[in-house]
């Protein structure tokens, strides 16, 4: 029995589960296959570059702004979800009306519908001209073409990873603990902030990674809002593709690699974060 | 000092309470005994404030506190699946109720050494930074307690405290939480559907079924002079005899004539006596017998003769 349970290796306990080795064999090979190698190739074609010129296509002030850009209208987006989503999501677990199921499938609409018809939606709706956007223009607010729009598309774009990261753990943690709450005296706002959001505070923040990891990627949707003017409403995807056209393959690297290194800092980061939560809460 | 008078309560078209009635005196340990579906958690819901009667009132010294709602109402309440705050210390567990107070919340450290002294009543101390997840069973039970008497309730109210817990450690928390009631004097009302918890606890047993209060006595009385067939049935072990006679088992002796005559099927110890199991020649019902244990134990496959000592009858 020792020496069957220590011929295993140490990474792994005797288990009645079976087939490790194959199912982490299969593991390893697909993410090689999908993430891993076609990620590699990036990191090798900007090693080959030399780090000055690295640098000079990675950090121009182009690159700069666009990262800004990028970053800053995910951010904002993925936050405005937290709250949002955060809504949709109660509204969905806690109450039963007519038409639930179909608010329900309306959620994920943003997941399947192809991200070139939302950006044309958007951009017709709240150009200056546009349904919601003429309203908006008199008040001096321009949406489509500025920051603002790119925005908007990333909101429709992340809204569904935060509902339905959200969602499961809502539904999971019953009623029980806030009539806990109310019988101790809470009030409905103690309730809340002091029982419900720091128990989905993980599911937030997976919800809210998703949606920015997402909303960093985002091209199709967004080309067609932001009017695409460097420096000022170009998205960092968007300066690839435009290097690409150009056929500068080491400028668009250059600045694929920054992209990746920061997104998947900031993912470590959030991931990170919720492992020393749940240490902590020994969950 | 409790009074629910005429309480009815329906969910959709329903009635899960039915003209319920009921006082409890200051001190007193109530059981609402019942079997799944009697009602017996909605009861205590609705006196908690958690849950709305459609009709009746509930009275708390002579006051109507139906409008009240829970928050204001400062019951303790300790649910089945203990409810802790996952996120909390449990000394966080404990001291939520002081530190949401609006009027008089203590200052940080006097909550903090509050709830040490509760951890130490409930025979937890030392154990306030961990949290409800590195916890057994019986121990999250106790924060449970611990953080409801915190707002220093008078009215105790306890759902089916001990259902979750496993045989031995229900037992022992059984005795000790009847050691505290006494000690801090509470009113308690609790819910079980075990009716050996019941009546070991309970000053009084309040037997419901379907809505409707079947009985309220001590237990004493539940035992021994049980109301209806269904206290009968559902306290304690009874046997059927023709002519709607209810027996104990422990109520039956053999006799050599007369009686009813019993077919043996198995017979086995069961603590200090022989139970015997066998199947009543005139009807089919079966049977269960304690017979002293000192005595020579009947053979599967006798035929044997038993009469009543006592028994209770609710006509044919």
């Amino acid at each position: 029995m020792t020496s069957l349970s220590l011929s295993r290796g140490r990474w792994r306990q005797p288990s009645v589960l079976p087939g490790f080795g194959l199912t982490f064999g299969v593991s390893v090979i697909w993410l090689s296959l999908i993430v891993l190698i076609p990620l590699a190739t990036i990191f090798l074609r900007s090693a080959g570059m030399g780090w000055s010129d690295f640098v000079a296509a990675g950090f121009s002030d182009r690159a700069l702004a666009a990262y800004r850009l990028s970053f800053g209208t995910a951010a904002a987006a993925g936050l405005v979800n937290v709250v949002f989503g955060l809504l949709i999501a109660w509204v969905l677990v806690r109450y039963s009306f007519p038409g639930k199921r179909v608010i329900g499938a309306l959620v994920d609409l943003p997941f399947a519908l192809p991200t070139a018809v939302a950006g044309i939606a958007l951009t017709t709706i709240y150009a200056p001209s546009g349904w919601i956007g003429q309203f908006l223009d008199p008040l001096g607010v321009k949406v489509a073409f500025t920051p603002l729009g790119i925005t908007i598309a990333l909101i429709f774009i992340g809204l569904p990873f935060v509902v339905r990261s959200v969602e499961p753990v809502l539904a999971d943690m019953g009623l029980e603990v806030e009539e806990a709450a109310a019988t101790l005296g809470a009030g409905r706002a103690q309730t809340f902030f002091r029982i419900i959001l720091p128990s989905i505070l993980p599911a937030l923040i997976t919800g809210f990674a998703m949606a920015f990891a997402r909303g960093v990627g985002e091209y199709g949707s967004v080309i067609f809002i932001s009017g695409n003017m460097p420096g000022k409403t170009e998205i960092a995807p968007l300066l690839i593709v435009t290097q690409l056209e150009q056929y500068a393959y080491d400028g668009a690297t250059a600045i694929a690699t920054v992209m990746l290194v920061v997104s998947f800092a900031i993912l470590l980061l959030l991931n990170g974060y919720q492992t020393l939560r749940r240490r902590r809460m020994g969950a | 000092m409790i009074r629910v008078n005429n309480l009815t309560k329906r969910f959709d078209d329903v009635s899960v309470l039915r003209d319920i009635s009921l006082s409890v005196e200051p001190g007193e340990f109530i059981a609402l005994l019942g079997p799944s579906g009697s009602g017996k958690t909605t009861l205590l819901r609705i006196i908690a404030g958690l849950e709305f009667q459609d009709e009746g009132e509930v009275l708390v010294d002579g006051r109507d506190v139906s409008g009240l709602s829970v928050r204001d109402r400062q019951v303790g309440f300790v649910f089945q699946h203990y409810a802790l705050f996952r996120h909390m210390t449990v000394a966080q567990n404990v001291g939520f109720g002081l530190s949401v107070r609006k009027r008089n919340r203590p200052p940080k450290r006097e909550i903090e050494a509050r709830a040490q002294e509760l951890l130490r009543l409930v025979q937890l101390d030392g154990l306030g930074k961990r949290y409800p997840s590195q916890l057994s069973g019986g121990q999250r039970q106790r924060v449970a307690l611990a953080r409801a008497l915190a707002i220093e309730p008078k009215l105790l109210l306890l759902d089916e405290p001990f259902g979750a817990l496993d045989a031995k450690v229900r037992k022992d928390l059984r005795r000790w939480l009847r050691d505290l009631h006494r000690q801090m004097g509470l009113t308690s009302i609790f819910v079980t559907h075990d009716q050996e918890e019941a009546l070991e606890l309970a000053d009084r047993v309040v037997v419901m079924d379907h809505g409707v209060i079947e009985q309220i006595g001590t237990p004493e009385e539940i035992y021994m002079e049980p109301a209806t067939p269904f206290v009968s049935h559902f306290v304690g072990e009874t046997n059927h005899l023709p002519d709607g006679l209810h027996v104990r088992p422990h109520d039956l002796r053999i006799v050599e004539e007369g009686g009813e005559a019993v077919l043996v099927d198995n017979v086995f110890r069961k603590g200090g006596v022989w139970r015997v199991e066998g199947v009543l020649s005139g009807t089919g019902e079966i049977v269960e017998i304690d017979l002293d244990a000192g005595s020579p134990a009947p053979q599967p496959g006798a035929t044997i003769r038993v009469q009543p000592l006592r028994s209770k009858s609710f006509g044919g």
